[in-house]
């Protein structure tokens, strides 16, 4: 099987390109690639724009247009969610991910997969009963308008940085495969999905999402079944998430690390129990401040139907999550092999977003090849429309209303219009100069949800207790936080809060969020906590109630329990890591790289190669790189 | 029957409608409470469990000898951390569905009762 599978990859080999001077692999589309790359891009994006302005015959209110008229739910509505929730980052980032930091990437998606589930159990209920538009404007009505304006502009923030991360990915991808320059792919993909959100609000969105999330499972499924099964997986390839069983003692035999929950490929980032419970706070409580995953929620026309697309969201998320570990696996295999002495491709980490076209074009034939430009560019778009449709909603509904309280219903759904255009224009301006690493503002992203939004809906749904001086000092304390550290490359006042690499910034939140969850518990107490009886009954209403109990909710306990335990996150957050430390002292020391790719090599030498990047990851500094397909 | 006795008997009949009421009132404060308690707690253990699932991975750290175990060709540690952070969420989500919508149910039903019952009272 081994043989064969050499064979073959020797005989797809030449057909891809590789730069002279560095001996590194570098991508090239084939033509036959590209060109049916550019004929589904086109297809699909004409589709799009043709749901959008379909859409557009269905919005005569502000319900329709900024919710959908609450009529769109089940597995329509969990397979737009997932699609709003699975963005560019995760369509390519995730192999490139598992590629680079290999089973250690588990730790972060599990994260990503709870936090999607936590949505449906502790928010969407009582968000779908307070029945609005936006997580944006619950927190308006429950604490008021200055809380409301410094929640926008939180979202702006956060969406921002999201927003820019995506754009960046769908000019790369424009940039890549049909050889334009990033300016004009970034111009022509963020023009195309601002035109379509616009044109068809909500109704136009969810239909595009429920789209999208069918292209990205097509263009990633199938491809996944070809490789798998070229790879001599057998039958299992037709479920990749545990389709590639059969592969692993040939992975073993090929890079033994693989499997090491503790290592990566460079050893960069240690697994830490403060980086795995930094992780938890960034990404699944992050997750649960997501206004646009939010969003989703008021679309659905009934309670039991927003848990239901919650399930079904959870399923499709899954099988797209893991069906890129399959791909990642097989690339790994793929990059480390020796082929007939020569060894496999070499892939600069900067080349590792391009693995599952790469993948694709190697193993499948072209018309299936291309399928992944188009399920990347629908993963990209379904999350910008999301986050566009989001901002347009802020200000269109939330902020206009306090400029103009009495606005006709027609004015808003044209305030909808210009503002979700303004927002699709500024993140196309803003996108010109992107972030070097896709993946780097998106989880800043994540850290500014954690810790603005999550403290303030959580204890604004279940405390009666949390007022709106808290709510504001919350936000506005989160906020700042995540924005300085953002800004000052994770120091604040000397103290440096993250650990190495872009996944290192996730440990941010571990310090962050706890703050903002703090201060909103220390100011509402201090402040009285809430005395307006409307304002209670409401908090009761959401929960389902017809009647009033004041004691409902309202246990300064459960309030002061977690603020105990938020201040002893954050006193740990400030505290040095260990392990973290003993890299950062050592950061000089270069261990030569091991030969795990020799596979004739004898096994105790795979073995001590193996320890030694092992002791590296512990002892040593971020300048040990023992990647494999490095000489 | 004198005035006065059509008084007392008026009055007499007003405390039993008094006690029914308090009665009726009383089982549904007491079934609020349930329901109550029951909300909380459906969301708090589904919340900690969806976490624990979904953060199994550091189970490497307290049993390393999984990483040597092979579960359908896997180590099964790899393995079990995917299968029980997605495919068993589901059917733990199902079942919160469930019981959820079932506490939902009571909530409106006790609640719905007890505002009939004050507005009863009232009238």
């Amino acid at each position: 099987m081994k043989a064969w599978f050499f064979a073959l990859a020797t005989l797809f080999l030449p057909a891809l390109g590789f730069a002279q001077e560095s001996g590194f692999y570098v991508y090239e589309p084939t033509q036959a690639v590209s060109a049916l790359g550019i004929t589904y891009t086109v297809l699909m994006i004409a589709l799009f724009l043709y749901v959008g302005w379909l859409s557009k015959r269905r919005v005569t209110t502000s319900v329709d247009y900024f919710a959908a008229g609450r009529g769109y739910g089940g597995v329509s509505n969990g397979l737009a969610m997932s699609s709003n929730y699975m963005s560019l980052a995760t369509f390519l980032g995730f192999t490139a991910l598992i590629w680079r930091l290999q089973y250690y990437v588990v730790a972060l998606v599990m994260s990503f997969l709870g936090g999607f589930v936590l949505v449906g159990v502790v928010l969407a209920p009582a968000l779908r009963r307070w029945g609005k538009f936006t997580s944006m404007q619950f927190i308006g009505e429950r604490f008021g308008t200055t809380a409301k304006v410094v929640a926008v502009i939180c979202m702006i923030f956060l969406a921002q940085l999201y927003l820019i991360g995506q754009m960046k990915g769908v000019g790369n991808v424009f940039q890549v495969m049909f050889h334009l320059n990033y300016t004009t792919g970034l111009i022509i993909g963020g023009l195309v999905v601002t035109a379509y959100v616009t044109v068809g609000g909500m109704y136009g969105l969810s239909y595009n999402q429920t789209l999208q999330a069918i292209i990205m499972l097509i263009a990633l499924y199938v491809p996944a079944v070809i490789i798998l099964l070229k790879f001599g997986a057998g039958p299992a390839s037709f479920f990749p998430p545990f389709g590639y069983g059969s592969l692993v003692p040939d992975m073993y035999e090929a890079l033994p690390s693989y499997f090491n929950p503790l290592l990566t490929v460079n050893g960069t980032v240690p697994m830490t129990p403060k980086f795995y419970v930094g992780v938890f706070f960034s990404i699944a409580c992050g997750t649960l401040g997501l206004p646009h995953i939010a969003m989703r929620y008021f679309t659905a026309p009934s309670i039991r139907n927003a848990k239901m697309s919650t399930l079904w969201g959870t399923f499709f998320v899954g099988l797209v999550f893991f069906t890129t570990f399959a791909i990642g696996f097989a690339a790994k295999m793929y990059s480390v092999e020796v082929i007939e002495g020569q060894q496999g491709l070499e892939i600069r980490p900067s080349e590792a977003d391009l693995l599952l076209v790469v993948m694709s074009q190697a193993f499948t034939p072209g018309w299936i090849a291309a399928l992944p430009i188009a399920g990347a560019l629908a993963a990209g778009m379904s999350t910008i429309g999301g986050l566009l449709m989001t901002i347009g909603t802020g200000l269109g509904s939330d902020i206009y209303s306090i400029v103009k309280p009495n606005a006709p219903d027609h004015s808003r759904v044209k305030m909808g219009y210009i503002f979700t255009a303004l927002g699709g224009l500024a993140t196309i301006g803003l996108a010109l100069n992107p972030p070097t690493f896709l993946l780097t503002s998106v989880i800043w992203a994540f850290v500014v949800a954690a810790s603005t939004f999550t403290p303030v809906l959580i204890l604004g749904i279940w405390w009666k207790g949390a007022n709106r001086y808290g709510a504001i000092a919350g936000l506005a304390v989160g906020g700042i936080l995540s924005a300085v550290l953002w800004f000052n490359n994770g120091v604040l006042f000397g103290l440096s809060l993250i650990q190495a690499g872009p996944v290192g910034n996730l440990v941010t939140g571990l310090f962050t969020m706890p703050a903002a969850w703090l201060t909103v518990v220390v100011v509402s107490l201090a402040t009285g906590g809430e005395k307006d009886e409307r304002i209670l009954r409401e908090i009761d209403r959401i929960h389902g109630w017809w009647t009033y109990d004041p004691k409902r909710y309202g246990s300064n306990t459960f309030a002061l329990s977690t603020a105990a335990l938020a201040l002893f996150f954050m006193i740990w957050s400030a505290m040095p890591d260990p392990a973290y430390e003993n890299r950062e002292s050592s950061a000089a020391t270069v261990v030569p790289a091991p030969e795990e790719n020799a596979v004739e090599a004898a096994p105790e030498a795979i073995a001590d190669a193996t320890e030694m990047v092992a002791q590296a990851t512990v002892t040593t500094g971020t300048g040990t790189v023992a990647h494999p397909g490095q000489r | 029957m004198n005035n006065a006795d059509r008084m007392e008997t008026h009055a007499d009949a007003g405390t039993h409608v008094g006690q029914d009421s308090q009665k009726a009132s009383m089982t549904n404060t007491e079934r609020m409470e349930t329901a109550y308690k029951r909300q909380c707690k459906v969301t708090l253990v589904t919340a900690a469990v969806v976490i624990l699932m979904t953060h199994i991975f550091p189970m490497y750290f307290l049993f390393p000898g999984l990483n040597d175990m092979r579960i359908f060709g896997f180590p099964a540690d790899y393995w079990l951390t995917i299968v029980i952070g997605w495919l068993l969420v589901l059917p733990v989500l199902w079942l919160y569905i469930e019981v959820s919508e079932r506490v939902d149910q009571e909530i409106n039903d006790s609640s719905s009762d007890a505002q009939d019952s004050t507005r009863g009272d009232q009238s």
